[in-house]
This record gives structure tokens, C-alpha cells and sequence, in this order.
């Protein structure tokens, strides 16, 4: 579990305070979306649940160790797997496999588990086809599943996206996206998932809305997607398929309104046409 | 008078190990204050194609003429450079200068203009990108937000008022009012100068709304070369390409397999929407 307590924080030399009183509880298995403007402290945030950064005010948990105290970051960062934006920026070795075994090697973890751990994260996101192969020869999307297989090899419970798709073309943002859902779904791992397309925080079961360094607002994907004014005040919009969805009630066209996805709309059409 | 790509291919070598043939006998016209875009996988040639627009890369057969100048001619590569304006992705990483306004100078400049035309080009341009001379001018690049920065570099290529604008991704990374306010000032642009606009984009809404034409590029060749109707007509080949499409196009692929009787030229909202109104409150 992750837990935000009145945190602020704000960078050094900087006027505004980037985080303004975050408070926000991600129990364990929940898949939370997170989106904002540009500079509404998304990232900033995202990077006090591993320790990254520090709250100048207020206290981060994670499963109740505080990200303030030294000897707790050890442990939180194993249990906290980062994945950020630039795919060029995240493999540190030549080989997948080797890229994939430098964090469980850094925890000093035996070397027949390793190789456990390594096959496994590779089998997780569908890239045991590459283990030997030159992590620079891989596309966009192919260097961001090795990365989430190098922090799933450190056995983590809790993934954070931030804006990881966001240099991938759609291949690699679908490969990615479904790489999560799975990991999700059948492995009950935890996902914070940054994001600048409405159409991914579709994927979540819980969305927040931050602005000015604060959330404002805290729903589900469908609650939060019916507040389309408020989310375009705030810079932001709705998954197209909403938009549509919306013009055709108010057109007097009877549809559900938790439709979010291309083939919900599709089936509500069908019987009508 | 357009550029004209004649029959180019464009082949990288790799150390004496063999030959990657990046563009493959792609011959193509881009159209004075047109608005092309360019889809396809990562890999499939796009950037190759349009670094030949202004000469950065030079065919290994076949030719690009600007307005009737070869991109081999040495002579002509200054007036084609500004003739042909390059936004490449994450532009914001190139900003150097001190202040905003010397950085978008840095262009204008190099071509040898007047202190005065530099100075009007420059607070044209800024205007362009909406950012306010008397707010942004004297700043750091480096002060601005995510946005800011990126219509900052925009404004630098906009200050050397070059009559084709070729931008890859200019839109990655931004937030949807980021996006908004780049495509709304690339339509500006066009209406205002007649400026033509060239862009590799992945955001197939955005697309399907503003392009005149799409090129659709697979493995250096030319797949699709159409309206956006007549190229997301092609959904299933499109999808077969992993290349996404727009939702609403989506939607009509989807209701076509349920057995419905969708037209195939549906690309946008507004498309979709006026079938369904008609079909449904006649």
C-alpha cells in the first residue's frame, strides 16, 4: 500500500511548491491512473513513492516504511519498480539479459536465482525470444518491456509509469500497455500509471486528476470521464469514443453512459442500426 | 513550385557487414501550402524520407528537387535549408541560448538578414506560437514549462519563414491542451503564409482531421498515398500494419464485422456521428 500524508514539496530555488497537501491512500492490486497538464506535479509525485524525491512537508509510506527514514530505502525501491519516459535512457548493460539480472545482482541475490528471475520477467513481457540479443537493436517498445522486466526481476509490488509511452509509436504503446494489464490481472501487481492520453487511463480502475500541484479530482475512469467541461477548463479532454458517446445522447440517441471503449460503443450501437 | 521526391531510394551502410535499403523508388509531390501527413512503424523509412527534404540526407539514387533546386546541388543547400524548415521531435532539447528571443534569432540570423528583419521575424514568430514578447523575450528557455519550450523551438524554425515546415512528432509529450494549441497554430500558419506542412505523427485523430493527404510508408515503400478517407478505408490492412486508428474509424471497423452496413470513408467524429444521426433519426 501507498500512502501520501499532506505531503508538499517544492524545488529548490523554484517560487511555486510543486506538490500542494497530496493526500492519497493505493491499496495493494489497484490499478491507479494518474493524469494532469504539463507541470501539475504528476511526475513530481510519482517520484516520492520510491524515495526519489523527499517531502519537504508531510510523509510517504510505503507498506508503512516512511521514504524519509535512509534505512528504509533499501527495501522500498525493491519494492517499488520505476519505468519513466525515454526508452534510450533506461538499459544500463549490452544484453537483454544481463540488463534484466543488474538489479537482482545488485541485491546481492544468489546467481541460480537469478537466472530464475530473469527468465521470468523476460517470459512476463514477452521478450524470452530476446535474451541474448543487443539491447540497442530493439524498437521503442521492445527496450520499455526489457526495462519493466529488469524491475520485475528485483520481484516488486508495485510498477510506476511515468509517461512510459509516451516516445513509443502504437505498436509499442500497445505492446506496453497490454504488457501492464496483464502483469495487473494476473499477477495482482500494483500499477501507478502516469499519463498524457485519456484513451490509456480508460485501462485503470481508478483515476486522479491533478492540477496546480493538487488533486482535484478522484473517481473512476467513467466518473471522472463525465466531467468533460471540467477536465478541458483544466487542460485536459476525453478519450474520443466519450466525445462521440456524449454527441450522440445529446442528439437524443438512448446510450449507456459508462460506455468508454470503442467496442462498449459498438455493441450499444448494434442493436440500434 | 513543390518539392518533387523522383524515384529516391536511400540505403545505409554498416561498416562493410551489408546494406539497409531505409527508402526504397518512393517518388512523390509535396504541394505548396498543403498539409502532408507521413504514417508507419518505427523503421519504416519516414525520418529517412524526410531528412532528404532539406538536404541533410542525400539520395543514394534518385533525386528531391525544392522548387527545382537539387538537394545535391552544394551551391543551392543554403536556400533550400530555408526553404524547408525542420522540427525534429523534442525540439525543446536544441534551445541554447541565453534569452528566448536570442535563441529564436539564432535562424534569421544565419541567413544574413538585417538586425531590423531579424527583430520583426522574431516577434512574429513568437506571436505565431503565442507566446508574449513583453513576457517571454528576456527569459531562459530554460524557465519555461514543457509547453512553453516547445512553441519557444517552433518559434526559432517559424523566424527563418520557410515555405514547407516538416515536423516529426511535434506533438509527443504535450498534454491534450499542448496538442490543441500546436495543431490550431499549424492550421494558423498555413491559412495565414501559405506555409506547407509535412508531419510524422502517430496521433491518427489529429491526422484524419487536418491532413489533406496521408503517405503510409512500410519497409521504404509507399503503401497509401490518399485523402484520409481513402487511406483509413483501409482499416484492416492498416491494423494488419499495427498502425492504430482513428476511433471513430475504429467504431465503423467494428460495427462492420457485427454485420452493419458502415460506409468505408468514415475517418472522423463528425463522419461517424453524421451516419449514425442519418441512420437513426431520419
Amino acid at each position: 500500500m501507498i500512502e501520501f500524508r499532506n505531503v508538499h514539496f517544492q524545488y529548490e530555488g523554484e517560487d511555486a511548491p510543486a506538490l500542494q497537501g497530496i493526500d492519497l491512500v493505493v491499496p495493494d492490486g489497484s490499478f491507479l491512473a494518474i493524469v494532469g497538464h504539463n507541470g501539475s506535479g504528476k511526475s513530481t509525485l510519482s517520484k516520492h513513492i520510491n524515495g526519489l524525491l523527499l517531502p519537504t512537508e508531510g510523509q510517504v509510506l510505503v507498506d508503512g516504511l516512511d521514504t524519509k527514514e535512509e534505512k528504509n530505502l533499501l527495501s522500498i525501491r525493491q519494492q517499488v519498480g520505476m519505468v519513466f519516459q525515454n526508452p534510450d535512457n533506461q538499459l544500463v548493460t549490452t544484453i537483454v539479459e544481463e540488463d534484466v539480472a543488474f538489479g537482482p545482482e545488485n541485491l546481492g541475490v544468489a546467481p541460480k536465482e537469478i537466472r530464475r528471475r530473469v527468465d521470468d520477467a523476460l517470459q512476463k513481457v514477452g521478450m524470452s525470444a530476446y535474451a541474448g540479443s543487443a539491447a540497442h537493436k530493439l524498437s521503442g517498445g521492445q527496450k520499455q518491456r526489457v526495462a519493466i522486466a529488469g524491475m520485475l526481476a528485483m520481484e516488486p509490488k508495485i510498477l510506476v509509469l511515468d509517461e512510459a509511452t509516451a516516445m513509443l509509436d502504437s505498436q509499442g504503446r500497445q505492446e506496453l500497455l497490454q504488457t501492464v494489464y496483464d502483469l495487473h490481472q494476473r499477477n495482482g501487481m500494483t500499477v501507478v500509471m502516469i499519463t498524457q492520453y485519456m484513451e490509456e487511463a480508460v485501462m485503470a480502475d481508478r483515476l486522479v486528476v491533478m492540477s496546480g500541484g493538487k488533486l482535484v479530482m478522484d473517481g473512476t475512469p467513467v466518473d471522472v470521464f463525465s466531467r468533460g467541461k471540467e477536465l478541458c477548463d483544466l487542460g485536459l479532454d476525453v478519450p474520443e469514443i466519450v466525445r462521440i458517446r456524449d454527441d450522440l445522447i445529446e442528439s437524443g440517441i438512448c446510450l449507456p453512459n459508462f460506455i468508454l471503449t470503442d467496442s462498449q460503443l459498438a455493441e450499444a450501437l448494434c442493436p440500434l442500426l | 513550385m513543390p518539392i518533387v521526391i523522383d524515384h529516391l531510394s536511400h540505403t545505409y551502410f554498416d561498416g562493410g557487414m551489408g546494406s539497409l535499403s531505409a527508402v526504397e523508388d518512393l517518388s512523390l509531390t509535396i504541394h505548396e501550402g498543403k498539409f502532408l501527413a507521413i504514417m508507419g512503424h518505427t523503421g519504416c523509412g519516414k525520418t529517412t524520407l524526410v531528412q532528404h527534404l532539406n538536404g541533410l540526407l542525400l539520395p543514394s539514387s534518385g533525386r528531391v528537387l525544392v522548387d527545382g533546386l537539387d538537394t545535391t546541388d552544394k551551391k543551392q543547400r543554403s536556400t533550400i535549408r530555408s526553404l524547408v524548415g525542420m522540427v525534429f521531435q523534442y525540439p525543446e532539447y536544441q534551445l541554447f541560448a541565453d534569452t528566448v528571443k536570442e535563441d529564436i534569432a539564432f535562424g534569421p540570423r544565419n541567413m544574413k538578414l538585417s538586425i531590423e528583419e531579424v527583430n520583426l521575424r522574431v516577434s512574429r514568430a513568437m506571436a505565431m506560437v503565442g507566446l508574449s514578447y513583453d513576457s517571454f523575450a528576456d527569459k531562459s528557455p530554460f524557465e519555461l514549462s514543457g509547453g512553453e519550450k516547445r512553441r519557444a523551438a517552433l518559434a526559432g524554425i517559424l523566424a527563418m519563414e520557410p515555405k514547407y515546415l516538416v515536423l516529426d512528432e511535434p506533438m509527443a509529450g504535450l498534454d491534450p491542451q499542448g496538442r490543441r494549441q500546436i495543431l490550431q497554430m499549424l492550421e494558423e500558419l498555413r491559412q495565414s503564409t501559405g506555409c506547407a506542412i509535412i508531419m510524422v505523427s502517430h496521433s491518427m485523430e489529429d491526422v484524419a482531421r487536418h491532413a489533406d493527404r496521408i503517405l503510409v510508408m512500410k519497409a521504404g515503400k509507399q503503401m497509401y498515398l490518399d485523402t484520409p478517407q481513402s487511406v483509413f478505408a483501409h482499416a484492416e490492412e492498416l491494423s494488419k500494419m499495427n498502425l492504430s486508428l482513428p476511433a471513430a474509424c475504429r467504431v465503423a471497423a467494428l460495427l462492420r464485422q457485427k454485420g452493419v452496413d458502415v460506409p468505408l470513408d468514415i475517418c472522423t467524429r463528425e463522419d461517424l456521428e453524421a451516419y449514425l444521426m442519418g441512420r437513426l433519426k431520419p
